[in-house]
Formats: structure tokens, sequence, C-alpha cells
């Protein structure tokens, strides 16, 4: 893949980026992505095949941090916690984030507050750029859920959860 | 030719007149012979004669009528004495149907059928009214004892101990379980080398019973050995084992090689032996097996950059089956991922300096001296 980046995707019926460039993108931290002294990985926003170029997250509007991790555990998924980024921050690293939870490509069945960072118009590098520029920012504002060490969901040695 | 380190019968034993004698334990330190013997004796006899009839047999294929009677008897012995020094019966051969030619070839053929299970510690493939008698043998020896069956002319012989039987019952045992051969990470926490026995501790916390054909491996076994599970070094043993859940060993039942993978007691060992633990699908149902040369490569670039900085970086996992090692900043990232097949990823952003390192080394000691410009600052 070239290193050059691509045109972003036109957004489909029902999709919406957000433009409130305060709002927070929360994230999920999967427990194999943080250590025991907090630290997270930039692999917290890696994707994986199965996004498609689309990070799941939830919009701080709709959910708060709190919240957003619970309907995760309550889906059957691990968490070590939610971590947050702007949409300034998103922007920073040459994306955008988009509400899709009124399009008919939303994930079945569809998170309260499901967004995503848009991936699809990146180069690897790109990719590697914005894992690391989300990480930084994310890490300095530090988890925004739990606040403190509280989760012991631990690093699972056996078969995770598939979606 | 010998079995089992044996030299000739020794102690002046005449091989035309000893079929079979004992030695070790009881039999050297008391007079007389412990009854326990007997059944050996027994079994030795039983074994005698099928072996016998099987070379009638193997003599005359065409016959229609069976194997005759004569042919057992021919070989049926008589306890008449016990001769001191080590436990010898004289045993007493009544019926002459084979000559002594052929009776020296049935000795021959029981050495050969004990030496097969004393060097391969399995039952050789053999009619089961053979192996019925087999099966016996050594269950009257305790540790420290042998039987030991000369052939006629005294130029081999067996020295048949009770741990050749108990390997042998147990690959028995073990062929009804399905094999498989494989890597398996864990750590040594038991070596008995007299039986060539050791114990496995696995990543999934089962201590493994294991067993090991080949002498030379013993000196492998003991270097790793730790008698502190978790805190001896972790090592990557190639072997066949029995299982009832695939993937995870019941009994090892032979060890052809012993790699060092990981440091006991280095600051990172712990964080990479968990890594070393996750199965595939770890991620949300993906995920592959984080290898051992990533896990190896990891602990071998840490101890390098030990020797510049105490700093420890966050260690991670990868989807795709590396370690990733990373050293934030508060604007900055640097992070390696050690893919295991010599090649090393490096990548470095600082948002405050805008300087941005996007680079593949071929080697630890590259991506060692490239890390230390950044690490050096911190």
């Amino acid at each position: 893949m070239s290193d050059e980046p691509r045109q972003m995707a036109v957004l489909e019926p029902g999709e919406v980026e957000l433009v409130d460039t305060e709002e927070l993108y929360h994230r999920q931290c999967h427990p194999g992505f943080l250590e025991d002294d907090g630290e997270p990985s930039s692999q917290l926003f890696r994707d994986s095949k199965k996004d498609e170029g689309k990070l799941s997250g939830t919009r701080d509007r709709s959910v708060s941090a709190a919240q957003s991790y619970t309907n995760h555990v309550q889906f059957g998924f691990h968490s070590a916690g939610t971590w947050s980024v702007t949409v300034a921050e998103v922007r920073e690293a040459e994306s955008r984030v988009v509400d899709d939870t009124a399009a008919l490509s939303a994930p079945e069945p569809c998170p309260d507050g499901h967004c995503y960072i848009d991936l699809r118009h990146l180069s690897s590098k790109g990719k590697k750029r914005l894992r690391n520029i989300l990480k930084i920012r994310a890490r300095v504002r530090g988890r925004t859920h739990p606040l403190r060490s509280t989760v012991t969901d631990p690093l699972p040695i056996t078969t995770g959860t598939s979606e | 030719m010998s079995h089992d380190g044996a030299s000739g019968t020794g102690r002046g034993i005449d091989p035309q007149r000893v079929l079979v004698y004992f030695e070790g334990g009881r039999h050297d330190s008391r007079e007389g012979m412990p009854l326990d013997a007997l059944q050996e004796l027994s079994a030795f006899q039983g074994l005698l004669i099928e072996v016998a009839r099987e070379e009638w047999r193997q003599a005359y294929p065409e016959s229609k009528r069976g194997v005759p009677s004569q042919v057992g008897e021919s070989v049926e012995l008589h306890l008449t004495k016990v001769e001191d020094g080590s436990s010898i019966p004289i045993l007493r051969r009544d019926s002459a149907l084979f000559d002594a030619g052929e009776l020296s070839g049935i000795r021959e053929r029981i050495v050969e059928i004990l030496g097969y299970v004393t060097t391969n510690h399995e039952y050789p493939s053999v009619a089961d009214s053979i192996l019925t008698f087999l099966k016996r043998l050594g269950r009257g020896l305790s540790d420290d004892e042998r039987m030991v069956v000369p052939t006629a002319d005294g130029q081999s012989v067996v020295k048949y101990s009770r741990q050749h039987r108990d390997l042998a019952q147990e690959a028995s045992r073990n062929a009804e379980r399905p094999t498989a051969e494989d890597d398996l990470l864990g750590s040594i926490v038991k070596l008995v080398p007299q039986k060539n026995k050791f114990e496995f501790l696995t990543l999934a916390g089962d201590v493994v019973e294991g067993f090991y054909i080949h002498d030379d491996i013993t000196e492998q076994l003991s270097e790793y050995l730790s008698p502190q599970d978790e805190s001896g070094p972790l090592v990557k043993i190639h072997a066949g084992y029995s299982y009832i859940l695939e993937g995870r060993p019941e009994k090892i039942l032979n060890v052809t090689d012993v790699e060092f993978v990981l440091d006991g007691d280095a600051p990172w060992s712990s964080r990479l032996r968990q890594l070393g633990k996750l199965d595939s699908g770890w991620y949300n149902g993906e995920g592959a097996r984080i290898t051992v040369s990533s896990l190896r490569d990891a602990a071998a670039l840490l101890f390098q950059l030990k020797r510049f900085t105490d700093r420890l970086p966050g260690i991670y996992p990868s989807p795709g089956g590396h370690v990733q090692l990373e050293y934030p900043g508060a604007t900055s990232n640097l992070e390696v991922t050690v893919t295991g097949t010599g090649i090393l990823e490096i990548y470095f952003l600082d948002l405050d300096s805008q300087e941005e390192v996007d680079e593949e080394v071929q080697s630890i000691e590259e991506a060692a001296q490239l890390l230390r410009r950044w690490l050096d600052v911190r």
C-alpha cells in the first residue's frame, strides 16, 4: 500500500461526522494492551480485519466513559477500562470520528452512542502514526474509567469471546 | 553384545548352566533367594515355553496339527538349588526335544526381546502369548535389583529391571491415548536421572510427568532444573506426548531437544511468561499465540538494553503473535515490534519536535544501538 493518504470515503446516509472538537471518543482497552502499572499500548487504537477500517468506540454525548465500559463487558468482551481522545486529537491524526448509529451499516446489535474513527483512507504508516498520536494524547488524559485501578479483568489465557 | 551396560555374565557364572540369575538389592546382601524371585522364574519359564513354541512354528510352518505339547515340556525347568554370590537358580531341563543348538537359539531370542525393551522402553511387536509373560517380568524386582539373562555362549547378556518394566508398561498404556509431537513451553521442576524421568510445569500450570530415552537429555534438563516452579528458567522442549485434551499434554513420552527461552528472574521474565500463556483467539476471538522466537528475542533485546538503561518498557502482545515493547514519554512514544523472524520494527514519534522514525532492522544488536539514541536521553 502507498504511504500517501487517500481521500476519505464519502459518508453513508445516516452517518454523521462529529464536529464538536472537544467531544470525547471512548475506546475500550483490551487487557492485553494494559500493563500492570496502568500504561496502555498504542495497540489500543489498532484495528483488526473485521473492523474493516472503522475503529469502534462510543461518543461521550450519548454514553459516558463508565457506561461505555459497562455496555462493552455486558456484550461479553474483555476490557481493562475506557480510554478517551477528543475529536480534535483524532483530526490531529488526520482522521475523523463518525456517528453511525442511524446508518444501515451500523453494527448489529448497535451499542448506544456507537461511532468510529475512520481509518479507511490511511496507509499502514498512517495508521501507525494515528495509533501513536492517540496513545500519547489518551495517556496524558489518563484512563477515563475507572479512574483508579479497580478493573480486575485479567489477561485472558483461554480463547476470547468472539463478536 | 550386551544390553543395559552389561559386559558378559561376570562373577564366573557359567552361561551354559545358568539360564537366568539375579543381582543387586536383596540378592547380593542375603543368603538364599527372596520368594519374590520365584514369580520372576515362573514368568521366565512361561516366556521360554512360548518362545520355544514360536521357534517350532517357524521351523514347521506347514504343520496342520498345532504345536505338540512336547515342545513346551522340553523347556520346562525345575529349580534344584540356589547358589550364593547372587541368586543363581540352577534349573534342570528334563526333556531333550530341543538340542543344545536349538535351545541356544531360543535363549538368544529371549535376550533379543528383553534387549528391545531395555533399549526402547516399550514392548516389541510379538505374539500375544509371549507378551503375556513378558509383561509379568520385573514385577518381583525391587528398584535396585536386576534379572540377568545371558545367551548360551555368554557373548550377550541383558539386565532387566523394574524400571524397564514400568517404562514399557507406561508406553503400553499410552498407546491407547492419542499422541502428538510438538514444542512445549514450561519449566523443569523435578529430575530423576536414574529413571530417565522428570516433571514439567507447563505454562497452563499443569505438572506433567515426562520420560526420555536418550541419556544425553539428562544433562540438558539438569542445566535448566529449578525446584521453584515459576521462578525457574523457561525452556522449550521438543517432545512426543499423549493427551486427553488436544494441546494439553497428559504425559510426555520422549524429549529430543531442550532449548532455553527465558531467564527465571529477569525483571521482564514474568510478563513475557504471561504473554506466552495466551491461547489462540486471545484478542476477542482473534489474536495469534505469541511465538517462542518473539519471546526469546524480546528477552534478548531487553538484556542488551539493560547495559545502558534501567528503564523498562511496557511489554504487550500483538494480535500477529509478536511482542511489542513501548517506552512512553510526555509527548512521545517509542515502540519496538519484535517479530521473532530476525526483523524488528522500530517507530518513534515526538509530537513536540515532530520527529518521526519508522525503520526495520535486521538484528537485535542493531535495534539496541538505534534505541539507545532515545533511551539515553530519558
